[in-house]
């Protein structure tokens, strides 16, 4: 045994102080930075760390990826390499113990490969504390939950994968070998990762898997399914038997291949290549090496997992959306992959080999050769995205047999890979080869690999932005449908130009050095290097004249925007305002040119009882004012905040009205930008035409009133990160309400009229009674009028199909891309579904249109507003079969329930206001796929599986900490939260009061307010009438709304006593506890259930006895949101305890 | 003069393509140096993998003293070191690293393995090298690093396979002397294609063709075979001469022949020697003849 140790020391050291080694561990580092600083500071906030998403995913891949497909093989190519070396013939005659000698080195192997695993997770759960200033935004460090991933996904896999490495290491003498069969390996696991979602839930194939699959995720994730982020974080996974199985057949296997190893005849020792490009032309050479094979086996089998796509979204296969999400990153993986290890391959092992001296005295000019090679290298890379072009192309034709859709954009596939993907891949590949070619080390081509993205992310914390910086980083491109690139396509090509002349010096250089080496150089190509140079300066000063010429180079971020906006106008906030009552107002859409102009009149309100004698607002800054007027009022404006003061001649009296001439259009965009990441609005504009699928807000086009409080830093981390002061949650007050800028419109319902133009064929479309529809010139317009809360409304203009239907009154109007037929009647048979559950469920209301529009991908997202409902091309057109959130039924539901019940419910001042504005749509949507469900389902499988649907919602986004509702000002932020906490709780009041008194309750409100006039509901009148109407058996209402939390329940004891059954319950909770309880026979029926109102703490709760009871559960159905199930459960005891 | 005794019975092996076999039947190896001298092909390096245990013999007995050599038989190979024909230096270490992780992997504590790298870096003369890298070292450094890690291990019999090949006449000179020094109380197998190795070096010595040992004695015996059977003549190019008995003397081109009697013509009896011995015997093994000279 102190042998084995003793070895695997002296391998450890060995491998410790190589500076390779030192590459990894750095990337680790600075990869898991970036990873924490992505979470920590991305553009649109942190995202919690304590999310399952991070901590397993994030671990489970990255680890997984970066341990078994590189560390483990490199660490094991040393032992193949001796073979080459000639270290093996003195290691093979160290016979102390040569199962001792091997075991020290898998030993010392898996430790070393794992160890790189430990420096990265402990990077993701050290760093964030300090990285963070908000201390809510990541759990805190939980040892026991970087113990567990370390475990799990760092060292079993590492000894077991080790094991089989190692095994392959002695028999082989090429490392290429030992990389390929990693790659295939993750690729055989991505497969059937992939494949085996498509069979049944619950079946014995899972798990099956579960007990084959070689990282033990899927038996892990089974043995914690349920648990919540904090309960993965502070807890270590229970070992299962089904998971202490897996890992033993994997530990197992890799022992076995190990130990088989040796028994076998060892190999005769292979011949040293002769020369470089003689002995076959390097293509063929090079297509024929098992590392390329390895690549396009791994290549074609993700092409394979899109059959898990097109299964699932069976709208997909005609698209290239499963090449952009399924194949194309593990593509530029491998494909990148295969750049290194040919380049060490070609240009580093010979000297290995002992072969340079041919190499040097060769005939041929070596640079030639090494042209030679090299350009082999670049058709070969690109033969690994012909192989993803044409297995795609067969899998997809295969799983679209029988499939009414049919693939209209074929081309899309060439282009994505040869057009935008596989440049930048040859660019990084070229960097690769340079450093291969000039320095013929190993490490160094490694070091190349991984260094644009090093300096990506060193950029990325300087918080440089510009791509200029970032060599071998080409602009984003996004494809529509509907409006292809854009304006994309200049910059993106522009960099791809750069970048490739740039990759063509280094690489010229390399060939210089190389040649240098040679008997015989070749005439120094002074010529081309000044002509490439001259090239790269030309192109170079292109993009700087789009950039900071014709653009800001350095543009203020959106987040810079919002501060000095607060810095600049905060001390107006609280300044009573008006408000805006509605307005008649023209949209020009101008899709050939991208401009958009908005001119009309707006009407004013003073609702206050005090006069205003200074009127502030603010526009988009996207946009020029060309005309801001009230009367003969003066008017300062101050661009650089988009604001403007206006002082009228005499302040606006209590309760005046009056009229703004507004006038306003977008600039039209010049040039490019060099940055993408800060402001991804850089592109395509919130405010800007588009080609053709243009999805604008109106509310982006007309002034606010007020300080715009919304538009400032809310969250801690960022108003940290801009050094504003720090600002308490609000809650919802008077005051707060009297001072918010309400966008367009007051809190109750405006009257506009709104003439949309567009230029024809195009046609246009807005929310509202649509009154008239006609042509003029070449142009296209609409008339609507509208009298929904907010005065909110999309503005959509395209060249559409259209349909019309009818549901009980309810018209429904679909306008989409001509092409994209394909599930515009499945979409239709939804909408209708849901109308009809509505107009059952509420009673018809006639006359309310729903338009829905699709739009383009570059203005995307889906939702309702003022009826008129849009979706993304790459949404409602193509979505269907998911049991989601995404699917059709979903999309459908909402859309109708957002239409029916609109935006009734003004979020007033009320604890809550924020859930309760939110929540109705959302709960109708809810109930109606419930019980839409319901008529298609056995009734409690439906309900049970959305209810915990919805818990899992609650929780993807929650952790178990008890907080206040977030301000109501944010309510037009992250809306996710009260979109899932006011179904919830609502569930529970149908669970407390029953289904029948729960919807005629419901009803009730709908009924009372469908046509109202002012004042409109607002939160209080729903909170109001759901205590007066419910109240009495729920006597939790008054807090159900404002508090954010989980229900944590837990069983004690279960005991049946006499007549009675008995139970001890444990309630965590910021709110008395609805609990329903059920008592159950040994076969798990149940016999009895009762529901008691609970407030925190422990409780005795009884009920009768009711037969042969056996077991005890709490909350049978999922009624709340409780972070543990587990301890819900007991067996029933006679007198004792029971746990 | 101590050291064990190798013996070979009845050795037969080939490789899985059987495109080479190795068939000895009898020898034996007592103490001291041996050379054992072949072409390329021969079977010296397969023959010294058997006797370091890297190789398994198909049949027969190899014995070092009275211990059987199998690659199982790990306490005997653990007597027995080989010095590589083609041998690589530990990446990544220079060389005194090198021989300390060596010796680590032959089982050494910390303490030990500095002790016996100590002793053989000053019996190799290596001081000056323990800083260099692998990479860095000459031809000839190179090869006495290696007989370092061979004698790491102090083997009762040491196996040097070609450890001459490229040297500069100094440093061959180095090498041949360190292992005489270490053939006094050991048994030391040194195979190489260069005669004047074995005739400088060895008191015994073993020619070996095409997988057989073809002939063995001591150096002066096996130099003396040809002892007035050999004869030259002048001739003016190579094509006047049958394939193989050309050679170059004094700048000229002589053709040679082995015969008990002066042959007619031009002939003019030549010195007998080691390396005649060993040409003569290559050619008639190429030329079919069965049984060797006369």
């Amino acid at each position: 045994m102190s042998y084995v140790a003793r070895v695997a020391a002296l391998e450890l050291l060995r491998v410790l102080r190589h500076p390779v080694y030192g590459v990894f561990v750095t990337a680790t580092v600075l990869f898991e930075t970036w990873e924490v600083v992505q979470l920590a500071h991305a553009p649109y906030g942190p995202i919690r760390h304590d999310a399952p998403t991070n901590v397993h995913l994030r671990t489970t891949f990255l680890m997984l990826y970066a341990v078994v497909v590189v560390v483990l093989p490199w660490l094991a190519a040393r032992v193949a390499r001796e073979r080459v070396s000639g270290e093996r013939a003195w290691v093979a005659q160290c016979v102390r113990s040569p199962r001792g000698l091997r075991l020290g080195r898998w030993i010392a192997l898996s430790l070393a490969a794992s160890a790189v695993a430990a420096v990265g997770l402990a990077v993701l759960r050290l760093l964030p504390p300090w990285l963070d200033p908000d201390p809510h935004a990541f759990g805190g460090f939980v040892p026991g939950s970087v113990l567990r991933a370390w475990v799990l996904f760092a060292l079993l896999p590492s000894i077991a994968f080790g094991g089989l490495i190692l095994g392959l290491a002695e028999r082989v003498a090429t490392p290429a070998s030992l990389y390929g069969l990693a790659v295939l390996f993750i690729g055989l696991w991505f497969l059937t990762k992939n494949l085996v979602p498509l069979v049944e839930a619950g079946s014995w194939l899972h798990t099956a898997y579960a007990l084959v699959e070689p990282f033990g995720t899927v038996a892990e994730a089974q043995s914690v399914h349920g648990w919540t982020p904090d309960e993965l974080n502070a807890r270590l996974g229970p070992l299962t038997p089904l998971l202490v199985a897996n890992r033993v057949v994997w530990l197992a296997l890799g022992a076995l291949v190990w130990w088989w190893v040796p028994t076998r005849e060892a190999p005769p020792e292979p011949r040293a290549t002769r020369s470089l490009a003689t002995r076959w032309p390097a293509l063929q050479r090079q297509l024929t090496s098992p590392v390329w094979r390895a690549g396009a086996a791994v290549v074609v089998v993700a092409a394979g997992s899109t059959v898990r796509s097109v299964r699932r979204f069976d709208h997909t296969y005609p698209t290239t959306d499963v090449l952009v999400h399924d194949v194309e990153g593990l593509l530029r993986l491998v494909t990148l992959g295969w750049f290194v290890i040919a380049s060490i391959r070609i240009f580093c092992l010979h000297e290995t080999r002992r072969t340079a001296s041919w190499v040097r005295s060769a005939k041929a000019p070596p640079t030639r050769s090494a042209a030679n090679e090299l350009a082999a290298m670049a058709v070969s890379g690109a033969g690994l995205s012909l192989v993803a072009m044409v297995a795609l192309g067969v899998f997809q034709t295969v799983a679209s047999v029988g499939s009414p859709f049919s693939m209209d954009t074929p081309w899309l596939y060439p282009v994505e890979l040869f057009g935008f993907q596989f440049p930048q891949t040859l660019q990084r590949g070229a960097f690769v080869a340079a450093a291969a070619v000039a320095t013929r080390r190993a490490w160094v081509v490694v070091l190349a690999a991984v260094i644009p993205g090093l300096l990506d992310q060193a950029a990325l914390l300087a918080g440089v932005d510009s791509a200029l910086l970032r060599p071998g980083m080409n602009l984003d491109l996004d494809y529509s449908f509907m409006a292809g690139f854009d304006r994309q396509l200049p910059g993106h090509l522009s960099y791809v130009v750069h970048w490739g002349l740039f990759a063509a010096l280094l690489l010229l250089a390399g060939l210089r050095r190389w040649s240098r080496w040679a008997l015989h150089p070749p005439p120094p190509a002074r010529k081309w290097m000044l002509g490439l140079s001259a090239a790269f300066a030309l192109s170079h000063g292109w993009i700087l004249y789009n950039t900071a010429s014709l653009n800001d180079f350095d543009p203020p971020t959106l987040g810079e925007m919002k501060a000095a906006y607060e810095r600049a106008w905060g001390h107006v906030e609280g300044l009573p305002q008006p408000v805006l009552v509605g307005g008649d107002y023209a949209v020009e859409l101008h899709p050939s040119s991208g401009r958009t102009e908005v001119e009309g009149i707006l009407r004013g309100l003073n609702p206050h009882a005090t006069s205003i004698a200074e009127v502030h607002m603010t526009w988009h800054r996207d946009l020029q004012v060309r005309r801001l007027a009230i009367g003969e009022a003066e008017v300062e404006r101050f661009p650089e905040t988009h604001h403007a003061v206006v002082r009228p001649a005499e302040p606006l009296a209590p309760g005046a009205r009056f009229e703004i001439a507004w006038s306003a259009t977008t600039a039209v965009r010049r040039g490019f930008r060099n940055q993408d990441r800060r402001a991804p609005e850089t592109y395509a504009s919130e405010v800007q035409t588009l080609p053709n699928g243009t999805n604008v807000l109106n509310l982006h086009l007309l002034p606010t009133f007020g300080y715009l409080r919304r538009f400032e830093h809310a969250a801690a981390w960022a108003r940290s990160r801009y050094h504003l002061p720090e600002e308490g949650a609000l809650t919802p007050t008077a005051a707060a309400a009297a001072s918010t800028a309400h966008g367009a419109s007051h809190l109750g319902r405006g009257d506009w009229t709104l003439v949309l133009g567009t230029e024809a064929p195009q046609r246009p479309v807005a929310g509202g009674v649509e009154e008239a529809r006609w042509e003029e010139g070449r142009r296209a317009y609409v008339r609507t009028r509208s009298a929904n809360a907010l005065g909110w409304t999309r503005l959509a203009s395209g060249i559409y199909a259209t349909e019309r239907a009818d549901v009980a009154g309810h018209p429904i109007e679909l306008f989409w891309h001509p092409s994209h037929d394909w599930n515009v009647g499945r979409l239709r048979e939804r909408l209708e579904a849901a109308a009809m559950w509505h107009a059952e469920a509420l009673g018809s209301e006639r006359g309310r249109p729903l338009r829905v529009v699709e739009a383009s991908f570059h203005q995307g997202g889906w939702g309702v507003l003022g009826g008129a409902g849009f979706a993304s091309e790459i949404h409602a057109w193509k979505m269907d079969r998911t049991i989601g959130s995404s699917s059709l039924d979903e999309f459908a539901r909402y859309l109708v329930a957002r239409t029916w019940v609109r935006e009734w419910v003004v979020p007033a001042d009320v604890a809550g206001a924020k859930t309760l504005h939110m929540g109705l749509p959302a709960t109708f949507s809810e109930w109606c796929a419930t019980e839409g469900d319901e008529d298609r389902m056995a009734p409690p499988d439906a309900a049970v599986a959305r209810r915990e649907r919805l818990v899992e919602q609650w929780f993807e986004s929650r952790a178990g900490a008890m907080e206040p509702e977030a301000s109501m000002l944010e309510v037009f932020r992250d809306s996710s939260g009260p979109r899932t906490l006011f179904p919830l709780r609502m569930m529970q009041l149908r669970e407390a009061v029953g289904p029948a008194r729960f919807r005629a309750a419901l009803v009730a409100f709908v009924a009372r307010h469908a046509a109202e006039g002012p004042p409109y509901a607002t939160a209080a009148d729903l909170k109001r009438h759901l205590a007066r109407e419910l109240g009495d058996a729920v006597p939790w209402i008054d807090r159900a709304f404002a508090v954010y939390g989980t229900e944590d329940v837990r069983l004690l004891r279960a005991e049946s006593r006499g007549e009675a059954i008995h139970v001890e319950v444990d309630v965590r909770s910021g709110a008395i506890v609805p609990l329903r309880w059920a008592v159950l026979d040994g076969e798990g029926k149940a016999l009895a259930s009762r529901v008691d109102h609970v407030p925190p703490g422990r409780h005795r709760l009884a009920m009768p006895q009711p037969g042969e009871a056996a077991e005890v559960v709490l909350d049978p159905e999922v009624g709340l949101a409780d972070p543990s199930r587990r301890d819900n459960r007991a067996p029933l005891r006679s007198g004792g305890r029971s746990r | 003069m101590a050291g064990p005794r190798v013996t070979l019975r009845d050795v037969r092996f080939a490789y899985p393509n059987e495109r080479f076999r190795l068939a000895i039947d009898d020898a034996a190896f007592g103490p001291g140096v041996h050379g054992l001298l072949g072409p390329n092909g021969a079977g010296k390096t397969t023959l010294m993998k058997l006797l370091v245990g890297l190789l398994d013999a198909r049949s027969g007995r190899l014995m070092l003293g009275d211990a059987a050599i199998t690659p199982k038989a790990t306490h005997v190979r653990r007597r027995i070191a080989l010095m590589p024909q083609d041998f690589g230096l530990f990446a990544g270490f220079d060389a005194g690293g090198g021989l300390r992780y060596y010796a680590g992997l032959h089982g050494f504590s910390a303490a030990q393995a500095r002790q016996r790298v100590d002793e053989v870096v000053a019996l190799l003369e290596l001081e000056d090298l323990l800083p260099v890298d692998g990479d860095q070292l000459s031809g000839g450094q190179r090869q006495r690093v290696g007989l370092a890690m061979a004698l790491l291990t102090k083997p009762e019999l040491l196996l040097v396979d070609e450890p001459t090949a490229g040297l500069d006449p100094v440093e061959r000179e180095r090498v041949l002397r360190v292992l005489h020094a270490y053939g006094q109380t050991n048994t030391v197998l040194l195979s190489t294609h260069i005669v004047e190795d074995v005739g400088e070096c060895c008191a015994r010595a073993a020619i070996m063709l095409d997988g057989t040992l073809v002939a063995s004695g001591s150096v002066g015996e096996l130099a003396d075979r040809l002892a007035g059977k050999l004869w030259t003549r002048a001739i003016d190019s190579p094509a006047a001469a049958p394939a193989g008995r050309v050679r170059l003397r004094e700048g000229a081109l002589v053709e040679w022949r082995v015969a008990d009697d002066r042959p007619e013509g031009a002939w003019r009896p030549a010195a007998a020697s080691l390396r005649a011995t060993f040409v003569d015997l290559m050619a008639r093994a190429r030329d079919g003849e069965a049984d060797g000279p006369s």
